[in-house]
């Protein structure tokens, strides 16, 4: 497009030039055909056109270079513009050619110029912002690396230091090798290699320990801990974590190291290291020895430690006798004087003992590790609470340096092993004391007969004896945490009403007083105990109420006898008045002589039976006591059941007669050669025979039947009479006891107690078997005692 | 003639009460089974009863309250005479209607006093 226009204006131009010149052509011819028509000689013409013609062609030339110059001033100003406008490019000005009035073609190329310059000039002015931008991350870069207190150091694949920063610099400024401030550029660094910055004699590091060659082989980012040595010698140790900086092909080009000077940090993990150790080690004796109240080994377990640490080869402990001023090895019970040797001084003086090589010092070396070649040995006192109560004693049989650690160490465990020795015989002393106590204690407690509980100031039980737990019917598991109210609640004696409102005993001695009384209770199973119960309050050692305890015992049979004995007094002082009626009376009548002849002998007979009845009484009596004490014994002779019976039988006549009762009797033919009590039998005899016409109603029968049945003599006594209630029979043989028939008829409630007690003397027993308005069967079973000839 | 009745279950306690009052002029009746009293006493309707009270079947202190409980014989005066000695058993036996609690052994001369001391202020003898 532009370059046909650009033709099309030069044809133009042409055209015009051309038509410029034929018309002064075609003006010149016209004229000069003007002069030949007016007859003009030919030659003469000829020379006056060619001179015309030169002329016009002169003038003709002259107006197209006029016309040229002015075309191409036309043409060429803006060509001139863009020349210049390229030249001011091609030396870095960028400028805006300004050309006001050109032709299109022109125009357009220097628009198309101008858009060039404008966008080279933007683009060239964002490479500048980039390159200030770069230039400031740079700076910025330098600033953070400079800013960091590790050291950075950025080198070459030749192992040539290309960057350090500012803590580098100062690492190592003192040096020749780097100026105090150097930089990326500084020629002071280009051709240090890392080593010989590092380390200051300039030896290669090994290529498996140089993280830089590490990094460049690898690629990858290392991390090492590194010691550098300066000319000195001096060590520093460095955590160095070298990376990589890749180039836009993807390998290596630097190696970036970061250098860490853990220099102390390392001296202090060391020393913490070292401390940690130790410590651990104490720690492990102190949980060793804090077993050691317990078991006796923990000792030998803490000394192994102590040894083992140490690196010694074993080691003893040698404790006072205060009672024989010896030194006692704990362990093995060997023994040593407490004079003039290493552990005795050492215990004397407290301070620590160290020979790390006495070459056959025999004098340190207890006598019986003397073939042991101890060649170094240390002692350290053993301090209890208050003074020192032995020596740990340690040895190798090498040299041995110990370094002031081991001393804090030994002085430590010596310190620990001491408490803990000391504390093992307190906790021995103190559990013997108190298993002692407490045995004893607990033993008391469960085996007295009395019950006993206690409660705290809640009332709350808080132990219970097994006396109790039988008596009450409870588990102390049951009531232990429980309200005393809840599951004893005592009662008035003889009544339902509970002791716990206003009455209660423990409340009183919950107030600091001691209280004695009687209570009931009544047992899960309907029993009825009568309990005598005695409180006072716990107090503890300062003497403050923290509970109470209540001791009681079951008094139930011991009110049961004092009722019968009340009972029997009552019985027996009725028993007594009424023969004691005759005696008075009737004495009184014949003192007075109110009665003579055969009244007078009627009522002395009746005096003299009435006295023999009140003799009986007291032979019952008498028996009774004598059977209680143990003095009741038995005088066998060969007894003739026949004749026996008999006697009865006379002894009885009259009460029998009186009732009308018939007494029948069969003895079997193999009793005879039984031996026994003829006194006791009869007795015994005579009271269940009595008891039979006490209990029977007029023409009542009586059958005494004696036999024989193997090795027993059985003894049946059977009447048809009242019979005795139930509830009475298991009764019937305690003392004093009077059935629901007792009412009826005089007794001591003696004569069956009696029975029992001759039967259980002949090696048997008594029972009954009865129903009430039948009649009653009492059977006495004795071991048959036969004469030695039978 | 004042008529006593006497009721108790020892023969020799009847019979030393019985010729003690006779030989003073008294008639005596004497029971030996106080089940069978109270028929005795509707009938004879005496002036005085002498009861024992531990007799079989039916005691003296049901029988004394029978008697006082019984329309027609309440008014008959009742000595208790029993070996039963105790206070308590002094009130019971007063509290069941006797007038007189007399307890054995006894003075048949004292118990005469008492009876004829007792019938003097009443009827006589």
């Amino acid at each position: 497009m532009f370059r046909d226009r650009l033709i099309y204006r030069l044809f133009l131009m042409l055209l015009l030039v051309s038509a410029i010149t034929m018309l002064s052509i075609l003006a010149v011819t016209r004229d000069e055909m003007e002069k030949i028509k007016e007859g003009m000689d030919v030659l003469l013409i000829e020379k006056q056109v060619l001179n015309d013609f030169i002329s016009i062609s002169f003038y003709m030339f002259f107006l197209s270079f006029l016309l040229s110059l002015f075309l191409s001033q036309k043409i060429l100003h803006p060509v001139k513009e863009l020349y210049k406008g390229a030249l001011s490019i091609k030396e870095g000005n960028l400028i805006k050619i300004q050309v006001p009035k050109t032709y299109d073609e022109l125009k357009e190329v220097i628009d198309v110029f101008n858009e060039m310059s404008a966008s080279l000039k933007e683009k060239t002015e964002e490479l500048e912002r980039k390159n200030r931008d770069i230039k400031d991350a740079k700076d910025f870069l330098e600033t953070v690396m400079d800013s960091i207190e590790d050291e950075i150091v950025i080198i070459n694949r030749d192992m040539k230091v290309v960057k350090v920063n500012r803590a580098a610099m100062r690492k190592y400024h003192d040096s020749d090798l780097l100026p105090a401030e150097a930089s990326f550029d500084d020629k002071d660094i280009k051709d240090r290699t890392c080593y010989r910055i590092f380390h200051k004699k300039g030896q290669r590091c090994d290529i498996e320990d140089c993280p830089a060659m590490t990094v460049f082989q690898t690629g990858r980012t290392y991390r090492t801990i590194h010691t550098h040595t300066d000319d000195k010698g001096n060590k520093s140790s460095y955590e160095i974590v070298a990376s990589p900086v890749f180039d836009h092909q993807g390998d290596v080009v630097y190696t970036i190291e970061v250098l860490r000077d853990i220099t102390d940090r390392m001296r202090y993990e060391e020393e913490l290291n070292r401390k940690n150790k130790e410590l651990t080690v104490l720690n492990s004796i102190a949980g060793i020895l804090s077993r050691a109240l317990t078991e006796k080994n923990a000792i030998q377990e803490a000394i192994f430690q102590v040894v083992d640490m140490l690196g010694m080869d074993d080691g003893g402990i040698f404790l006072i006798d205060d009672r024989t001023n010896e030194l006692v090895c704990y362990l093995t019970d060997k023994k040593l004087p407490y004079g003039n040797n290493l552990p005795s001084n050492v215990i004397r003086s407290g301070i620590i003992h160290i020979s790390s090589d006495m070459s056959g010092n025999s004098d340190l070396i207890p006598y019986w590790f003397s073939e042991l070649g101890i060649r170094s040995c240390c002692c350290v006192p053993l301090k209890g609470r208050d003074r020192m109560i032995g020596a740990l004693y340690l040895f190798s049989t090498e040299p041995h340096d110990f370094s002031e650690e081991d001393r804090v160490i030994l002085r430590s465990a010596g310190d620990m092993i001491g408490i803990a020795i000391e504390g093992i015989k307190l906790y021995d002393e103190l559990k013997n004391l108190r298993i002692t106590e407490k045995g004893l204690a607990d033993m008391v407690f469960n085996s007295i007969s009395e019950g006993l509980y206690t409660i705290d100031n809640n009332y709350t039980i808080t132990s219970m004896n097994r006396a109790a737990e039988e008596m009450l019917g409870l588990s102390s598991k049951e009531v232990i945490g429980k309200k005393c109210m809840e599951v004893i609640g005592h009662r008035e004696p003889g009544y339902d009403k509970i002791l716990c409102d206003s009455n209660c005993p423990l409340s009183l001695s919950l107030k600091g007083e001691g209280i004695t009384r009687d209570a009931d209770y009544i047992r899960s199973d309907g029993r009825r105990l009568s309990l005598r119960l005695s409180c006072s309050p716990l107090k503890d050692s300062r003497g403050k109420v923290i509970g109470a305890v209540e001791v009681f015992s079951d008094v139930t049979k011991e009110r049961e006898i004092d009722r019968m004995k009340t009972e029997f007094v009552k019985t027996v002082s009725h028993e007594f008045r009424t023969p004691l009626s005759a005696i008075v009376g009737m004495t009184e009548m014949l003192l007075e002589d109110e009665v003579q002849g055969e009244r007078a002998k009627e009522y002395l007979n009746t005096i003299m039976k009435e006295g023999e009845r009140l003799a009986a009484m007291v032979t019952d009596l008498l028996d009774i006591s004598r059977m209680e004490s143990g003095e009741w014994i038995l005088n066998r002779a060969e007894i003739d059941f026949n004749l026996l019976m008999h006697d009865i039988k006379k002894t009885l006549l009259s009460m029998l007669n009186r009732k009308k009762i018939q007494l029948e009797t069969s003895i079997g033919n193999n009793v005879k050669c039984f031996m026994g009590d003829r006194e006791k039998l009869k007795q015994l005899l005579i009271n269940l025979i009595t008891n039979s016409i006490n209990y029977s109603d007029e023409g009542s029968l009586i059958d005494v039947n004696i036999n024989r049945n193997g090795d027993r003599l059985l003894i049946r006594v059977s009447d048809t009479g009242w019979g005795i209630p139930i509830e009475d029979i298991p009764h019937l043989t305690r003392k004093f006891y009077r059935g629901k028939h007792g009412i009826k008829t005089k007794g001591t409630g003696l004569g069956l107690a009696l029975c029992k007690e001759i039967a259980r003397l002949h090696g048997g027993d008594i029972s009954f078997t009865s129903r009430l308005g039948m009649g009653t069967t009492v059977t006495v079973e004795l071991s048959f005692e036969g004469k030695a000839d039978e | 003639m004042s008529k006593v009745i006497v009721i108790d279950d020892e023969p020799f306690v009847l019979m030393m009460i019985e010729d003690k009052l006779r030989r003073a002029g008294i008639q005596v009746i004497t029971l030996r089974e106080s089940i069978n009293a109270l028929p005795v006493i509707k009938k004879e309707r005496p002036d005085l009863i002498i009861l024992d009270w531990m007799m079989p079947e039916l005691s003296g202190l049901d029988l004394c309250k029978m008697i006082k409980s019984d329309i027609e014989l309440k008014d008959i005066p009742i000595f208790m005479l029993t070996a039963k000695g105790q206070d308590t058993d002094k009130q019971l036996g007063l509290k069941s209607g006797a007038i007189q609690y007399i307890t054995k052994p006894f003075s048949p001369k004292a118990l005469l006093e008492m009876v004829k001391k007792f019938l003097d202020r009443g009827e006589g003898i």
